[in-house]
C-alpha cells in the first residue's frame, strides 16, 4: 500500500523565500534575450563553432543546455576572456607536420601512437605522431574574445540568450502510475554509475543555492538528491522530500 | 558406427582425460612452490609466490617480438572492465569476469569451455567498479572471491560450485566487498577484502580449501588489549578500514606470508584518528599456519592521502651496499620505494621514483620526516605529489632475474586533495550536517563524498602535468636505470620474460612490448579498451602466448 507523504530532513528555519529561489533561477539575467539571439546567429557568428541541437559548428561545446550548467558570471567571462577558465580538452591543439604545415584545433583523441584534431575548420583530422615535426598544446582557446567585438549591452544580451539554452522540454507521454514497482525502481534510482551519468553534484553546484534555502524535492525517488540538497541549504536551510510512494520515502531516511 | 570406430573413441577421450589429470590437474601445493619449473603455465596471480610476475619463456624475444599478431580474442560482453589476471593449466586457461564469472577457455584458440556465473544482489559496495581481479587454484577446485564477500570454490574440470562460504556480511558499516585474487599457501586460501572508503574495519583470513571453513582472522586494526591499538584515537578503531584488498606473496624458505594493507578511514579527514593508525598503509608479515604477525613495516604513518600500501610484495635476494640481503621490494602508492630485510622487516633504503613533495627523508627505522603544507584543505589543496592514486597502485610491478632490474608502470599525476567536515561515525545522522563545496575549486575536485571526508579528488592541471612511465630500478639502490614515458598515468601492470621484454598496456589501450635492458620500444598494437590488468605468458600447443585484458577483452597474442 503507498499513500503520500512527507519526511522532514535535517535543517532548521530557513532565512530565504522558496519562491525567490526559484525566481532567481529561472528569471532570465538582465539583457534583452532575443537581441542575444539574433547576435548569437549573426553578428556573433557564434554558430559557426558552437551548436545548438543539430545547427551550427562543432569546434566548440554544444550549447543546447549551457543556461543549466553555467551562471551568467561565467558564461560573461567566457564570452570576453576565452582562456580564463578553459576545459583542458579545449585548448589550443598546435601539431606541426614533417612537411612544414601547421595546424591549430582541439584533440579528439590521443594515445601515445597517434592524435586526432578538429581543426580549426571543423574538419576531423589524425597523425600518427611519428609523421609530426612538433606537437603541443596552449592553454588558450581557440574562441576569439568579444570584449572587443560587442559592445556591454550586447554581451549581456547574449548572456541573457544563452541562460534561455535549457535543452529540449521533457516529452510528456501517456502514463499510468504503478507504485508497485517501488522495489525495481529503487534499484534503477539507486544504481551504480548513476553519479557519473548525472553528475549530481556540478548540478547542486550549478543551482547555486544559498545557505539557508528552503527546497521542496517533488518526487524524490529514494532521496538521491534529497540529502544532496541538504548539505547544500546546510544548517540553517530546509529540504523537504515528496513521494507518492511510502518506500520511496523509507528508502529515503535510510539512504542519508 | 562400427565397434572399432566406438573403441577408438573411447580411447581417444582415455588419452585426452589422461592428458588432462597426468599433465594438467590436480595442482598440489608442491607445484605451486615450483610454480616457476612451469614456464608454459600460470599457476597463482604473480606467477610465483615471490611476487615477480616474470615468464621464464623466451620463444618472443627482441628480435622477432616485431612479428606479434592478435591470435584470439575473448569478449567479456560486459559492461565493466576486465581487472583480471588469469589462469593457465596445460592449454586451458580459468579466468574472471565482472562481476563474478568464472570461464574455462582453449588457451590456444579462447573457445569457452564452461562457464560458472555467481550472482550477486544488485547492491554491491566495492569503490571502484564491479570487478574481480582473478582465481586461485589447488588441487581440482578453483577460488574466487566476491562482491557479496563470499568465496567460492568451482571444480575446474566441470565448473560446479563445491562449496561457498560468507566472509563477513557484505551490508555492514557502508559496505564491504572482495574484489581480488586469493592465495593458496599449502592448504590455505588465503583472502584479502575491500572497503577502505567505507568505515570497514579490514582482515585477512585463511580458509580450509577442502571445505571452506575460516581456519584464521588477523584483524588489521589492532583489537582491544592488543599491541598497538593505542595507535587510534577514541573509537576510531571500529570504522578505521584498513584493508587487505589485493594479493600477497609468500616466502617459503621462512615460511612468512608477505600482504600490503589499505589506507585508513575517513581518508582525507582525520579529526577522528589521531595516531599512526596502525596497520594502515604497511605490509604485514604473518604465518601462514596461525595467521600470527611476525612484523610489520608501515610505509605511510597516519595516512591523509588514501596511499593504499596494497601493491604486490617483491621477494627478492640483493647486494646491499655490499651485503647480500634477503630483501623485500615495494614501490610504493606514496611515491617512494623502499627496500626492506624481509626476514625481520628491517628499513634498508627509500627513495622516490615519482616527483613527491610530502617526505624529506626517512628516520633509521624508515619513518618519514614530513614537509608540512601537503595536508587535504577545505579549498583544495593542488600543490601535493603523487596524486591521490598514486605513484603506483594495485597494478603488477614485475622483475627479472636476467637483467636483475625491477620494472614499474608508475603514474606521474597532478590532483587535488579536498578536506570537508565530517560528521563522527557514531553521532545520530539527523545530527550530521554537512557543508556542500562552496568555492569553484571544491566543486573541480570532483565528486564530493562526505563520507571520506572529503573530495573524490580529480586530475587538476593541463594534460601534460600528468603521465606515466614504466620505469627500470636497480631494486638494491632505487636508482632509475631508464625510463619509457606514455601519455597518462597508466592502471596497468607490466610482465617481464626471459625474451628481454617487458609487456604492458595504457589507458588508451596501446599494448606494448619494450626491451627489458633499454626500455626502447619495440612492438605496439592499439586494443583503443583501457588496459586496467597486468599480462601474463603461458604455452599453448608448445607455443608462447601472451594475454593482456584491455576494456572488456581478453586479447592474446603469438608468433606464427
Amino acid at each position: 500500500m503507498s499513500r503520500s507523504g512527507w519526511i522532514r530532513l535535517p535543517a532548521l528555519g530557513s532565512s530565504v523565500e522558496p519562491f525567490a529561489l526559484l525566481l532567481a533561477l529561472y528569471l532570465p539575467a538582465a539583457g534583452n534575450a532575443t537581441s542575444g539571439r539574433a547576435i548569437f546567429e549573426g553578428k556573433g557568428a557564434c554558430l559557426a563553432c558552437h551548436a545548438i541541437g543539430e545547427r551550427g559548428g562543432s569546434l566548440g561545446p554544444e550549447l543546447s543546455k549551457i543556461g543549466v550548467i553555467r551562471s551568467p558570471e561565467f558564461l560573461r567571462l567566457a564570452l570576453v576572456n576565452p582562456d580564463a577558465e578553459i576545459a583542458p580538452e579545449y585548448f589550443t591543439v598546435v601539431a606541426v607536420t614533417k612537411g612544414g604545415q601547421t595546424l591549430r584545433g582541439i584533440a579528439l583523441n590521443e594515445d601515445d601512437l597517434s592524435i586526432q584534431i578538429r581543426d580549426s575548420d571543423g574538419n576531423p583530422r589524425s597523425f600518427l605522431k611519428n609523421d609530426l615535426k612538433s606537437l603541443r598544446r596552449e592553454r588558450r582557446s581557440v574562441m576569439p574574445s568579444y570584449a572587443d567585438r560587442l559592445t556591454a549591452a550586447e554581451i549581456g544580451d547574449l548572456v541573457s540568450y544563452l541562460r534561455t539554452l535549457r535543452g529540449p522540454p521533457p516529452k510528456i507521454g501517456p502514463r499510468t502510475r504503478q507504485p508497485h514497482h517501488a522495489y525495481s525502481s529503487i534499484e534503477f534510482l539507486d544504481r551504480i554509475g548513476r553519479d557519473a551519468e548525472e553528475r549530481p553534484d556540478t548540478l547542486i553546484t550549478a543551482l547555486e543555492i544559498p545557505a539557508g534555502a528552503t527546497v521542496a524535492d517533488l518526487g524524490s525517488g529514494t532521496g538521491y538528491y534529497t540529502w544532496r540538497l541538504a548539505r547544500a541549504v546546510g544548517p540553517g536551510g530546509k529540504v523537504s522530500a515528496v513521494d507518492v510512494q511510502q518506500a520511496m520515502l523509507d528508502r529515503t531516511a535510510e539512504n542519508c | 558406427m562400427t565397434i572399432r570406430y566406438v573403441v577408438a573413441l573411447a580411447s581417444l577421450v582415455a588419452a585426452a582425460a589422461w592428458n588432462l589429470v597426468g599433465q594438467g590437474l590436480p595442482i598440489s601445493s608442491d607445484r605451486l612452490l615450483k610454480a616457476a619449473d612451469e614456464p608454459g603455465n600460470w599457476l597463482m596471480y604473480s606467477h610465483t609466490y615471490n611476487g615477480w610476475r616474470f615468464s621464464n619463456l623466451n620463444q618472443i624475444t627482441t628480435a622477432n617480438v616485431k612479428n606479434l599478431r592478435v591470435k584470439w580474442l575473448f569478449q567479456g560482453r560486459h559492461t565493466e572492465k576486465f581487472e583480471t589476471t588469469p589462469l593457465v593449466v596445460n592449454g586451458i586457461m580459468y579466468l574472471t569476469r565482472p562481476e563474478n564469472a568464472i570461464y574455462a577457455l582453449d588457451a590456444a584458440t579462447g573457445r569457452q569451455m564452461w562457464m560458472y556465473e555467481y550472482c550477486n544482489p544488485p547492491r554491491t559496495f566495492n569503490c571502484c567498479g564491479r570487478v574481480n581481479r582473478g582465481l586461485a587454484i589447488l588441487g581440482n577446485t578453483l577460488f574466487m572471491n566476491t562482491l557479496d564477500m563470499h568465496v567460492v570454490a568451482v571444480d575446474a574440470r566441470s565448473g560446479h560450485e563445491i562449496w561457498k562460504t560468507e566472509m563477513y556480511d557484505y551490508t555492514e558499516a557502508g559496505g564491504y566487498a572482495a574484489p581480488g585474487a586469493p592465495l593458496v599457501v599449502k592448504d590455505k586460501l588465503i583472502v584479502g577484502m575491500a572497503g577502505g572508503e567505507r568505515g570497514v574495519s579490514g582482515f585477512l583470513d585463511a580458509y580450509d580449501t577442502k571445505t571452506g571453513q575460516r581456519l584464521w582472522r588477523f584483524h588489521a586494526i589492532p583489537q582491544p588489549g592488543e599491541p598497538n591499538f593505542g595507535t587510534w584515537a577514541g573509537d576510531s578503531w571500529e570504522t578505521g578500514g584498513v584493508t587487505t584488498w589485493n594479493n600477497g606473496s609468500y616466502d617459503p624458505e621462512t615460511n612468512t606470508l608477505f600482504w600490503g594493507t589499505s589506507n585508513p578511514w575517513p581518508d582525507y579527514n582525520d579529526d577522528f584518528r589521531a595516531g599512526d593508525n596502525l596497520y594502515s598503509c604497511s605490509v604485514l608479515a604473518l604465518d601462514p599456519d596461525t595467521g600470527k604477525l611476525k612484523w610489520f613495516f608501515q610505509f605511510t604513518p597516519h595516512d591523509l592521502h588514501d596511499w593504499d600500501s596494497t601493491q604486490i610484495p617483491i621477494l627478492l635476494d640483493t647486494q646491499f651496499r655490499g651485503d647480500n640481503r634477503k630483501a623485500l621490494a615495494w614501490a610504493n602508492r606514496n611515491g617512494f620505494y623502499y627496500l626492506l630485510d624481509r626476514t625481520s622487516g628491517t628499513f634498508l633504503t627509500a627513495k622516490a621514483f615519482v616527483k613527491q613533495t610530502w617526505a624529506k627523508g626517512f628516520d633509521e627505522g624508515g619513518r618519514p620526516e614530513l614537509i608540512p603544507g601537503n595536508e587535504p584543505t577545505p579549498e583544495g589543496n593542488d600543490r601535493v605529489w603523487p596524486g591521490v592514486d598514486g605513484g603506483a597502485n594495485w597494478m603488477s610491478h614485475s622483475y627479472s632475474p636476467l637483467t636483475r632490474l625491477l620494472y614499474i608502470f608508475a603514474r606521474e599525476e597532478h590532483r587535488m586533495f579536498s578536506k570537508n567536515a565530517l560528521p563522527h561515525p557514531t553521532t545520530e545522522p539527523a545530527a550530521n550536517v554537512i557543508a556542500a563545496p562552496t568555492t569553484m575549486a571544491q566543486a573541480n575536485a570532483g565528486a564530493y563524498d562526505p563520507a571520506i571526508g572529503g573530495a573524490i579528488t580529480r586530475a587538476v592541471g593541463t594534460p601534460q602535468e600528468s603521465w606515466g612511465k614504466v620505469i627500470a630500478v636497480d631494486p638494491g639502490t632505487g636508482n632509475i636505470k631508464w625510463e619509457h614515458r606514455v601519455l597518462t598515468p597508466p592502471w596497468g601492470g607490466v610482465m617481464a620474460t626471459a625474451g628481454n621484454l617487458v609487456f604492458g598496456g595504457t589507458l588508451e589501450g596501446m599494448i606494448f612490448a619494450l626491451n627489458a635492458t633499454t626500455g626502447e620500444r619495440l612492438w605496439t598494437f592499439s586494443s583503443n579498451g583501457p588496459v586496467f590488468a597486468s599480462p601474463i605468458s603461458y604455452t599453448a600447443n608448445g607455443k608462447q602466448l601472451i594475454s593482456i585484458p584491455a576494456g572488456d577483452l581478453i586479447v592474446t597474442f603469438g608468433l606464427d
